[in-house]
């Protein structure tokens, strides 16, 4: 029979807190992660490193740990999208996956068709500011008015009016055409 | 005192707690101003949530569950080499035999595809060649949204799908391989690591072309002067991509993880994955050519010299190029320069390319893909490092 130290009982309950934390979170991290890239292979690579920077250098005492999370998350996404010739990958992949080797899809042309509403939504969110962006990207995935808060560092109470500006903004570029080229 | 946008938001988000709800209730109920504003709120929102729900993972895009994401972590948290040798970073391997298979069958996804190669008479390939690409000019094609618009009218309209996909299969040696895929499947004949076969169904379909829209990618892609044929204008092509075959020697974090997605079965992949080290996986792709079939009326040099004119060569290039393939027997990659290099070698007795990134344009080891054809089959090895080792493998295959 052997008894456990102190530090060991201690380590044995932050594993366990990270990884109720992880279950918890993990598909709307990777919600997250999708919307922003658009790929699957990617959006759980990048919720997988989301989770390891996580256990590897939590954040301070006066952070909550979801507003952390999906601010590493965002900045992964965002980081990856900015990424050189992402973009000329990124269709590559598609054509890969209407082909079956990868995996399989019954129906090219509404592969077409999706990727094209993607891709059109992709570009409206790209015009606008990242936060903005940011914001409504984060309420489609599922997050309450709490997380976006702590995510984006805002005041709980002002959730609900960021959300409608960004609403009309995004709809402002939409039925402008959303043709511009984005502003960098 | 009317209620702000921000109540009014978050009152339809179901965000507020119960006092505030109860106030903004009876307040609603005695003012009709506030509650057309919330009508239109709620309408703005709708519309907002229907465009975003495109970006939603589909069903073949969920994740894995999330108990086998943690046993996926807790297993790799403990290799020091988390990041470098991600599926991301393997990707690109399976972006060259991407580029391969996509230009193969003509597929509808970029206007590079569906005017270079989109329209060959029986096309069987027997020779792989390369077409070094400005790589701006794809990412000009790419960034207009006409042409990206123009592309995917041309090919949702028309396209009939005769034999659908099903999902890749797992086999547990190369003769069920063979007896799945309908083709004799090599190996490579001296590993000694584990190799993780799968096989993919493949699928067949057809289209119509429609000249007009066709005309109009070409005319928006900012070169009036060409001119496609009359005769291609309805135009039936049926395309049949058979079963493929890809097997991952080694630490395959691609391979595993699609595994892990088809099968949800971690124990399977856990021995290989901690037994070799990353710069172990080498994935074989084998696939017999796809066959195109066209009206024989359709003269595919012809359109191949205005499709490479629209990605931007001179017409005497384009001439030139188009006249020297045969484009019924031919695999073209494009290559977009800069990006990606290219060598042409010998390989398992036939004419072949090693294909690898120019340095410094991705993350993690280099990559490379050696790509050749012989009797009939698309063959491609790709992997980490130096080259001559995934050479060595095609040149060992039995």
């Amino acid at each position: 029979m052997s008894f456990r130290s102190e530090e060991e009982r201690a380590d044995q309950k932050k594993r366990a807190a990270f990884e109720d934390l992880f279950l918890q979170n993990w598909e709307k991290v990777y919600g997250v992660l999708f919307r922003l890239t658009g790929d699957r292979a990617e959006a759980e690579d990048l919720a997988l490193e989301t989770f390891l920077r996580l256990w590897q250098r939590p954040p301070a005492q006066d952070q909550t740990l979801a507003g952390w999370l999906y601010r590493v998350a965002t900045n992964l996404g965002y980081n990856a999208l900015r990424s050189a010739g992402r973009r000329w990958r990124h269709e590559l992949d598609a054509g890969m996956e209407a082909l079956a080797v990868d995996s399989g899809s019954p129906n090219p042309a509404k592969e077409v068709e999706r990727n094209e509403d993607r891709q059109r939504v992709q570009q409206i969110l790209s015009q606008m500011q990242e936060r903005q962006a940011q914001l409504l990207i984060l309420r489609h995935s599922g997050l309450s008015y709490q997380e976006i808060a702590e995510t984006l560092n805002v005041a709980p109470t002002s959730v609900g009016a960021l959300l409608v500006r960004a609403e009309k903004e995004f709809v402002r570029l939409y039925e402008e055409g959303g043709d511009h080229a984005p502003d960098g | 005192m009317h209620l702000t946008d921000n109540s009014l938001r978050a009152y339809l988000d179901q965000q507020l707690p119960e006092p505030e709800r109860s106030r903004i209730e009876s307040h609603l109920q005695d003012c009709p101003e506030c509650a057309e504003r919330l009508a239109e709120l709620s309408a703005l929102a709708k519309q907002v949530s229907l465009h975003m729900a495109a970006l939603k993972p589909g069903a073949a895009e969920a994740p894995r569950p999330a108990s086998l994401a943690l046993r996926q972590f807790n297993q790799k948290e403990t290799r020091p080499m988390f990041n470098i040798f991600s599926k991301r970073n393997l990707r690109p391997l399976w972006v060259t035999i991407a580029v391969i298979a996509v230009l193969a069958i003509a597929l509808n996804f970029q206007p590079v595809q569906a005017l270079a190669a989109g329209f060959l008479g029986l096309f069987r390939v027997q020779q792989v060649t390369i077409l070094p690409i400005n790589s701006n000019t794809i990412q000009n094609l790419q960034n207009n949204q006409d042409i990206s618009k123009s592309v995917s009218q041309l090919f949702s309209d028309s396209v009939t799908t005769t034999r659908a996909a099903t999902p890749p299969q797992q086999v547990p040696d190369a003769s069920s391989a063979s007896k799945l895929a309908g083709f004799e499947v090599r190996q490579w004949k001296d590993s000694n690591l584990p190799a993780d076969i799968t096989v993919s169904s493949g699928q067949a379909f057809t289209f119509t072309v429609n000249r007009s829209r066709a005309q109009q990618i070409l005319t928006s892609l900012g070169n009036n002067s060409l001119q496609l044929p009359q005769n291609i204008d309805g135009a039936k092509i049926s395309v049949d991509i058979p079963a493929g075959v890809s097997t991952a020697y080694g630490d395959c974090p691609t391979m595993s993880a699609m595994r892990l997605r088809e099968k949800a079965n971690l124990a399977a992949s856990t021995p290989a994955a901690s037994a070799a080290s990353a710069s172990d996986c080498l994935v074989l792709l084998q696939v017999p050519s796809p066959a195109i079939k066209t009206p024989p009326s359709i003269d595919p040099a012809q359109l191949a010299a205005i499709g490479l004119q629209a990605l931007g060569m001179s017409a005497q290039d384009a001439q030139s190029f188009s006249q020297k393939v045969n484009w019924s027997t031919t695999l073209v990659i494009p290559i977009p320069t800069g990006e990606v290099s290219y060598q042409d070698i010998q390989v398992d007795g036939a004419k072949g390319y090693v294909l690898a990134p120019v340095q410094g344009t991705g993350p993690g080891n280099a990559r490379y893909s050696v790509v050749w054809v012989k009797n009939g089959i698309i063959y491609s090895v790709a992997g980490t490092g130096d080259p001559a080792q995934g050479l060595a493998v095609a040149n060992d295959l039995q």
